[in-house]
């Protein structure tokens, strides 16, 4: 057993039909900061609510930290750390109080889940409104305390709902350090999120989930380079219309021929190529080819964003649709705010 | 033990939520206060024939005043939990290692204190008006315990319907529905010389009427042949009683077991 988290042949039915999970398997390495990216609907948060024991599996097996799904499940709680999608905190108590409230829940003692508390409280920046009522907390605010309560009994494994969803750039931005840095101090964390960025930035390895399947998995430059296909760029800074047809023109015909390179095209204001091998076999010919022809050029040469392997995977883009309005037993809420 | 601190954890959270809604806290203060003063007033000359000869209607009423704000106000804890349900704090509840029973006797322990401090407010209240109470302090308490029960059957009522339909709107209408009616077919507004035959017969199993006649029987007396009794009926009170706990038994059997389902 090597992964912190095991799942074979994870599978949840609805009892409308709904096959939201289909007979998935992963796993979660210790210390690792694994993702779980596709679009609304895909299964995201069904497979996380089935490992952290709010639902019950329809089939399949699940280990966390060596504890069996469905068996140990009192245990696995110890173990986990939790925050939804939809942040929960009780908005009649202060964040301190909220804080404090989650030590209990997690038997620690009142003095230990005040130390932590005000430890935490001061961690998420919330130090100064510690004894405010979290019903006046902004929207990020209340991001930081409810991520801070899923912390207070030290999880050795957080699972993260799209932690950062209906954030605004920057507060995302704040968020995604501080979960690096708790990945860094040894936490491992399971996130999933629909945002392209996020899983880049974070992830160390990522799953793709789509229709409730896993169509690709991998870290994001491993998934990235499995397209195999980079893409050169020439463009040109001459503003002149004529003189620019006619760099294109001479440009793609140098490049045409080039062991590696295929599809040249000639677009709007660049000429485009794919790379079938590496940049530095092909460079130096391409380099070579367009001095010969007098060409002057920039030259780029981008890898495929995760954009492109999710396109190619899925055969979709991921979309941002709604997803299917589907009613289980907790965890189907409204937004407060 | 551990299962103790979490239950008080939660008690005191429950508690906090209620006491902090300035909203609650005015009602709560209010409503009895338009009862005992508004509704006495309009109901006294309907109710005076049935009335023993120098028994004021306040006097009858205060009792049914105290256990009407109890009753009424056990929909709050099948609300709280449709909106922590609804809110995730159940969720947050449930992915913690805390054994679950915790989480409804908090609760449950939470709307006994509150309805006992309700009881009280009203007694003060009706003390206040010139109610006499004939069994001294101990029948008042034994009266408020007993109201408690019942709004604590109540209250576990409106969490089984809250865990079941999760929506605060049919939560309150499913206990509106059922307590009106049972509160206007109890001798608790009109004395019970008052009311039509088959409605008292019915009352024979309507837990409102043992709840308002146990109560009073314990304050201030009930009405016996045309006059106060001013000893204390062990009869009616032991079926009250028996009756009332029953409900609450029952009440939170239901309330468990809608929890479990909605948990597993």
């Amino acid at each position: 057993m090597s992964g912190l988290v095991e799942v074979e042949g994870l599978t949840k039915v609805y009892p409308d039909g709904t096959e939201a999970v289909r007979g998935i398997d992963f796993e979660v390495r210790e210390g690792e900061f694994f993702g779980f990216l596709g679009p609304n609907g895909a299964g995201k948060s069904t497979t996380m609510k089935m490992l952290i024991t709010l639902m019950k599996p329809t089939a399949g097996r699940a280990t966390i930290a060596g504890l069996e799904l469905g068996r140990d499940d009192r245990k696995i709680r110890e173990v986990i750390g939790y925050a939804a999608q939809d942040v929960s905190v009780d908005e009649d108590l202060s964040g301190r109080e909220n804080l404090i409230l989650s030590g209990r829940l997690y038997h620690l003692s009142q003095r230990d889940a005040e130390r932590r508390a005000d430890e935490l409280l001061i961690v998420i920046g919330l130090h100064e409104v510690a004894a405010k009522r979290a019903g006046f907390y902004s929207g990020g605010m209340r991001r930081r305390l409810d991520l801070a309560q899923a912390l207070m009994h030290r999880p050795k494994l957080l699972f993260l709902d799209e932690p950062t969803t209906g954030l605004d750039p920057q507060n995302r931005r704040a968020m995604w350090d501080e979960l690096e840095k708790l990945n860094r101090e040894g936490t491992t964390v399971f996130l999933t999120t629909q945002y392209m960025e996020e899983a880049d930035t974070l992830c160390e390895r990522l799953a793709i989930i789509d229709h409730g399947t896993i169509v690709s998995e991998g870290s994001p430059s491993a998934l990235k380079a499995s397209l195999g296909g980079e893409v050169l760029t020439l463009s040109f800074t001459t503003d002149d219309p004529e003189a620019l047809q006619q760099l294109i023109a001479r440009g793609a015909e140098a490049l045409r021929g080039i062991p590696g390179l295929e599809e040249v095209r000639e677009a709007e204001r660049e000429v485009l190529a794919n790379l079938s091998s590496h940049a530095h076999e092909v460079l130096p010919a391409a380099l070579r080819a367009l001095e010969a022809s007098g060409v002057e050029a920039r030259i780029a040469v981008s890898p495929p964003t995760l954009d492109d392997v999710f396109i190619k995977t899925t055969g979709h883009a991921l979309r941002q649709e709604e997803g299917k309005p589907t009613r289980w037993k907790f965890g189907a809420r409204r937004r407060r705010r | 033990m551990e299962t103790a601190r979490v239950t008080y954890a939660l008690f005191v959270r429950s508690l906090k939520r209620t006491v902090r809604r300035p909203v609650f806290l005015t009602i709560s203060l209010f409503q009895p206060l338009v009862w005992l003063f508004l509704f006495s007033q309009v109901m006294k000359n309907f109710a005076r024939a049935a009335l023993p000869p120098g028994i004021s209607y306040v006097t009858l009423f205060a009792p049914a005043v105290m256990l009407q704000t109890i009753m009424f106000g056990s929909f709050q804890s099948g609300m709280a939990m449709v909106s922590d349900i609804e809110f995730g704090m159940m969720d947050k509840f449930l992915v913690s290692p805390i054994n679950r029973t915790a989480i409804l006797l908090g609760r449950t322990l939470a709307d006994g204190a509150r309805m006992f401090i309700q009881g009280l407010i009203i007694i003060v209240l009706s003390m206040a008006l010139g109610v006499r109470f004939v069994h001294g302090p101990q029948g008042v308490l034994a009266a408020l315990l007993l109201a408690v029960i019942f709004g604590l059957g109540l209250s576990s009522l409106s969490n089984t319907v809250a865990l079941r339909t999760k929506n605060s709107e049919t939560t309150l209408m499913v206990m509106n529905f059922f307590l009106f009616p049972l509160l206007f077919m109890s001798p608790a507004i009109v004395p019970r010389q008052a009311l039509p035959g088959w409605v008292d017969t019915i009352g024979r199993i309507n837990p409102v009427a043992y709840a308002v006649e146990g109560a009073r029987n314990l304050m201030v007396g009930i009405v016996e042949h045309g006059s106060l009794r001013t000893t204390i009926d062990w009869g009616q009170l032991g079926i009250a009683v028996a009756f009332l706990i029953g409900i609450a038994v029952m009440g939170m059997t239901l309330a468990r077991m809608a929890f479990r389902k909605a948990t597993t």
